[in-house]
């Protein structure tokens, strides 16, 4: 009787281990895909072997400014910004288990932006200063979010709810802050504020691809005590999970992430909400979803991106692409 | 928690000196934001100033015009405060539910948005076409947002609504800048209609304004003793003989209407609704047939005070009324969401 | 359940949530090698009781006790190998196959990185035999009923193979059927 259920149980197990496996596979192709196009693809098209070469360190007349300083930068930043916001927003999902509550909603994302404007606006630091600061920040909003939260018995529905009231009060300090501030900062402030891969220079990127490199593998790593907290606290405390030191651990990594990606391109809409619950429909629910959900939301950056370019004739920053695609969720939901 | 206030209601005897001691507070309150408004902003006026301004017309000085140019604004801004405050005590009746408030379930985004395409798509103009369109767009936002908040067996609770209110509002504020970004002649015109103000007002639009506020809260007011059954349950409602659906149409419409009618000529401002409701009820119980025609008065003073401020911290320039308010409103959201039980969560 | 090598204590112990005690000064050690039940009225304090002697409370005051260690301060990881705890209302992720979610009950026994081990296959397999869960394997938790998820949670618990298992309410939801079989493992 064992040896047959064993059967059963290993069967399926692989069967849905598979269909991760092949679902990741096809992500990163796709994703491929769309960065190969977003090389390729500009306001002239350029040969595949012209761009291969100029990416090289050939110099190739007509091309190799528009690969090495434009699209290239521009593919990277919305490959690293959609991994990153991608796996952040699925993790607060999973961890506080409502689809709703992301990083946006909850004011994180706000807490950034406030924290940069003020440095840009008011302080006028670097930009080093400034994305230092966004990360403190962020992580200031999450503390005073679950600190307000814990007042009273303490539940998850009171923690969105708080964090429901924190972004709303720092959309208008954000107001604030625009008003007071000079003109001619204003440009660089509004990078924070709405999502766009327009003009990203490489050597903005150095800190985003460094911080990329280091945390996405401490969520990777962190998946499968994710879905342990999915389980709940006695659960998770029970089958031997330092929950607090793990809740920790990838707050900071997400909020590290999202300010990061956010100081290269601003808050691109809904990516962070969506990558998570479309992972996961596609990818099935026994595996760490953490991995999935970075590719949907690689991909989804860049094809948003492609499309705010090429599909209408104004250009639309991916942001809004990105926005329509989250009301458009919203609807079906 | 509904339970608990409906209980202490009902001992609650509203005796006529409260009643003449509430008008007599309430005329006071409205009075002082009234002057305030017109002597405050980026230039202060004096009192002969205030005076001349008001009652000489055949006088003119600087200080005088100041103040007549401010005349239209305030009366805008107590009206506007009076709808949402009214609108805002609705929805809170209808949805049970303790945070709800035009901003906070994205209605008047969904006005917002409806406005501006008008503006983009349809060369829309004059002001009541204006509140045609933001009417349509909060009535289709109330109802998906509605629909949305209550999917799933718990029903409508204050946390699923408010969620489905700001993803809402979320995702209807990009395809307001989706509408906006290739149309700059409408972005200059309406930019600050993302946030909120005062500014604009005219004699005009409050005359459009005024027959919708009337109706809309003559609508509410008359509800409001079925809505105060309504607090109940709905099958304690019902068992009292009110006509459940026909209630919910009639004064989710006036809330509706309120709101639209204000987002359209004001932009969206936020939080008021739920700042005057909560302050009336904290003041003078959950009676809704008094909690109603008091929170037109009190969201007339919190608007009419928020601009004021906006205008002070803004000198020379404004700091745009929903900001104000937001930052009023806001840390009232958080609190109420600390207060609340979690079972009613 | 407890086997026999092991004593189990708490002495005591004073617990409770925010400022309102519960349990004041309790003491009890557990009989080994026995099934112990604890009997009370409603809200008498077994919940928390229970709780504190699966280190999901600290307790204000007292110690409780494993082979005379403190149990909150063992490694988390270690515990969880000896002590396990069905919750009383655990909380199911949408989507769920019944088979994986059994599985999750191995995690103490799990490395970083290694996909499931034989003895974690044969561990859940025998634990949804057990429970009699087993054609249940690779359904969507959300379309069973109540009873049938109870099972499935006990089967997490028992997956966990731990030598101390506590079971809050573990016969809600089941008939008598099951309550009684579950009884006799």
């Amino acid at each position: 009787m064992t040896t047959n259920s064993l059967i059963t149980i290993k069967h399926g197990r692989q069967k849905r281990q598979r269909r991760w496996l092949l679902v990741n596979f096809l992500l990163i192709i796709t994703a491929m895909v769309l960065c190969v196009a977003m090389l390729l693809l500009g306001n002239t098209f350029h040969h595949p072997a012209d761009v291969f070469r100029a990416l090289t360190g050939e110099t190739v007349e007509g091309v190799s400014f528009a690969v090495n300083n434009i699209r290239f930068p521009r593919m990277l930043a919305g490959l690293l910004a959609g991994i990153a916001f991608g796996i952040a927003g699925n993790t607060f999902q999973t961890m506080l288990r409502n689809p709703l509550a992301n990083p946006e909603i909850l004011g994180i994302t706000a807490g950034s932006s406030v924290a940069a404007l003020f440095c840009i606006l008011i302080l006028q630091t670097s930009q080093a200063v400034t994305s230092f600061s966004a990360v403190i920040a962020g992580l200031l909003t999450v503390i005073v979010i679950y600190f307000l939260s814990r007042s009273g018995a303490f539940s998850i529905g009171r923690l969105i709810l708080v964090g429901i009231g924190i972004q709303a009060m720092l959309s208008a300090v954000i107001s604030y802050l625009l008003m007071v501030g000079g003109h001619q900062d204003l440009p660089s402030a509004l990078r924070w504020l709405s999502g766009s891969l327009n003009g990203v220079q490489m050597n903005s990127l150095a800190p985003l691809v460094l911080v990329v490199m280091i945390f996405l593998p401490i969520i990777v790593f962190l998946g499968r005590h994710l879905q342990l907290l999915e389980l709940g606290e006695q659960a998770a405390i029970s089958l031997g999970l330092r929950t607090d030191l793990t809740r920790i651990l990838l707050i900071v990594s997400s909020v590290c992430m999202i300010a990061f990606a956010t100081s290269v391109t601003g808050p691109i809409a809904f990516v962070a909400f969506l990558a998570g619950p479309i992972a996961k429909r596609i990818a099935g629910v026994g595996y760490s979803n953490v991995l999935p959900a970075g590719l949907v939301g690689a991909n989804l950056v860049l094809a948003a991106d492609l499309i705010g370019q090429f599909a209408f004739d104004v250009r639309f920053p991916v942001g809004i692409i990105t926005g329509i695609l989250g009301a458009h969720s919203c609807f079906i939901y | 928690m509904s339970n608990s206030r409906i209980s202490s209601q009902e001992n609650h005897v509203f005796v006529p000196k409260t009643v003449t001691k509430t008008i007599v507070i309430s005329v006071v309150l409205l009075f002082i934001v009234s002057v305030l408004s017109l002597a405050f902003g980026s230039r202060f006026v004096t009192w002969n100033e205030l005076m001349t301004g008001l009652f000489y017309p055949e006088q003119d000085s600087y200080g005088a015009s100041v103040v007549r140019e401010r005349i239209p604004r305030t009366v805008f801004a107590l009206f506007c405060g009076a709808a949402l405050g009214v609108s805002g005590a609705l929805m809170q009746a209808i949805t049970r539910n303790p945070i709800a408030d035009p901003s906070i379930l994205g209605v008047n985004t969904g006005a917002a948005l409806f406005v501006v395409s008008g503006l983009a798509f349809f060369n829309i103009s004059t002001a009541s076409e204006y509140i045609w369109f933001a009417i349509a767009g909060a009535m289709l936002t109330a109802i998906f947002v509605y629909a949305i908040g209550s999917l799933g067996r718990t029903g409508a609770t204050p946390l699923k609504l408010v969620l489905a209110g700001a993803a809402t509002s979320a995702a209807l504020s990009s395809l307001v800048s989706a509408v906006l970004i290739p149309r700059t002649d409408v972005m200059d015109q309406f930019r600050f209609w993302q946030v909120g103000s005062l500014g604009s007002a005219s004699w005009n639009a409050i005359l459009t304004f005024l027959p919708f506020l009337i109706a809309g809260v003559i609508l509410a007011i008359c509800t409001a003793p079925a809505l105060n059954a309504l607090a109940l349950g709905d099958d304690l409602a019902k068992s009292q003989g009110v006509q459940l659906t026909t209630l919910r149409i009639f004064s989710a419409f006036a809330g509706v209407v309120l709101c639209a009618v204000a987002t359209a000529l004001a932009g969206p401002i936020g939080f008021i609704g739920l700042l005057a409701t909560h302050l009336v009820r904290l003041l003078l119980g959950p009676d809704l047939r008094i909690v109603i025609p008091m929170a037109a008065i009190a969201g007339a003073v919190v608007l009419t005070f928020a601009d004021v401020v906006g205008r002070v911290i803004g000198s020379p320039g404004e700091l745009e009324v929903g900001v104000v308010t937001a930052l009023i409103g806001a840390p009232l959201l958080i609190y109420l969401a600390i207060k609340l039980k979690v079972r009613s969560l | 359940m407890i086997k026999p090598k092991h004593t189990f204590q708490a002495e005591e112990v004073v617990a409770g949530y925010d400022q309102k005690t519960i349990l004041n000064n309790v003491s009890i050690s557990i009989p080994s090698h026995k099934i112990n039940v604890i009997i009370g009225a409603n809200a008498c304090g077994k919940s928390t009781l229970l709780k504190t002697m699966a280190r999901l409370l600290k307790p204000d005051a007292g110690a409780v006790t494993l082979d005379g260690k403190s149990i909150h301060q063992m490694p988390s990881k270690k515990l969880a190998k000896l002590l396990g705890l069905l919750p009383q209302s655990p909380i199911v992720p949408e989507g769920i196959t019944v088979t994986d979610l059994v599985g999750r009950g191995r995690y103490p026994h799990q490395s970083f990185f290694k996909g499931w081990s034989k003895e974690d296959y044969t561990a859940v397999a025998e634990a949804m035999d057990m429970m009699q869960i087993t054609e249940l394997a690779n359904r969507n938790i959300d379309e069973l009923s109540g009873g049938q998820r109870q099972r499935v949670w006990i089967a997490m618990a028992l997956t966990q193979q731990t030598d101390i298992l506590f079971l809050d309410e573990p016969t809600t939801y089941l008939d008598i059927t099951y309550q009684s079989r579950f009884l006799i493992y």
